[in-house]
């Protein structure tokens, strides 16, 4: 099932979690583009930075493409079936 | 989406115009961008359309002074070949006329919008190529010098869009000319 932005089906539990890394974003806000029920840009310090809304706001996919989007990396994706850090690689 | 590479042409010094043909269905604002594919692990970088939603094809414009990732996959594009991208992404569209700021690239979006009023900043006179509407300046001082010039700065629709430094900049010092927040535009990439 694909989620899209405004669909009343969200998904109920995603494989991979996000973290933003404060330090790097420039709130240059693809990922808030790409997987716009994930993330969203925030007041924080003066600054316009993104931050998550809901870790299962978009499915796996499209939380990945919104990491690989981000400009300076500033979004790490874990899979946490597996344990890992998928990206960035 | 994928996309056919049309050209690439070389607009100055380190200035690149990318072409491809606009694939069927794909519909834009002016002022959207896109994210490109450049490596086959997954990393993408951001471009802007820099073409007018009504033409055939998509005009994206690449500065690549940094010769980093994005640059180097641009430049070794061929006509013929495709492109992998998503998109149309962004919300820095135009919602009435205004002052137009450009840092480098960030002009994209305002040729993609047939601005008026561009004020463009450059490093050097070597990356300059014509476009409508444009005053270029090559000096932070010689703009924001210029902008205190301006008697009607202040009840303005300001778009400004650059680097997150450029735009970090200039926003302190609009909002320090009286610039109405509400009426301040940004779009901030590398």
């Amino acid at each position: 099932m694909k989620y899209t932005p405004g669909s009343e089906k969200k998904p109920k539990k995603t494989r991979y979690q996000v973290k933003v890394i404060a330090g790097k974003c420039i709130g240059a806000a693809s990922c808030a583009a790409v997987a716009a029920m994930t993330f969203r840009l925030s007041n924080l310090n003066d600054k316009q930075l993104a931050e998550i809304i809901d870790q299962d706001g978009n499915v796996d996919e499209e939380k990945l493409l919104a990491a690989q989007s981000c400009p300076t990396s500033a979004i790490e994706v874990y899979d946490t079936k597996k344990n890992i850090k998928i990206w960035p690689k | 989406m994928q996309a056919k590479v049309v050209s690439l042409k070389q607009l100055s010094e380190h200035y690149w115009r990318m072409r491809l043909a606009k694939p069927v269905g794909f519909n834009f604002k002016a002022g959207q961008y896109i994210s490109l594919l450049v490596h086959p692990d997954g990393h993408r970088r951001t471009y802007s359309i820099s073409s007018p939603p009504s033409t055939p094809y998509l005009d994206l414009l690449a500065d690549v002074t940094p010769l980093g990732l994005g640059s180097r996959y641009i430049l070794s594009l061929n006509s013929g070949g495709t492109i992998n991208f998503i998109g149309p992404l962004g919300k820095f569209v135009k919602t009435s006329d205004g002052l137009f700021l450009a840092g480098g690239s960030g002009i994209a979006p305002y040729m993609s919008m047939q601005a008026s009023s561009i004020l463009w900043s450059l490093r050097r006179k070597s990356d300059a190529f014509p476009v409508k509407n444009t005053q270029i300046f090559y000096t932070r001082q010689r703009l924001t010098g210029y902008l205190k010039s301006l008697t009607q700065v202040s009840n303005s629709h300001v778009y400004l869009c650059g680097s997150s430094s450029y735009v970090t900049s200039l926003t302190k010092h609009l909002l320090s000319l009286g610039i109405d927040p509400t009426r301040l535009h940004t779009e901030k990439f590398v």
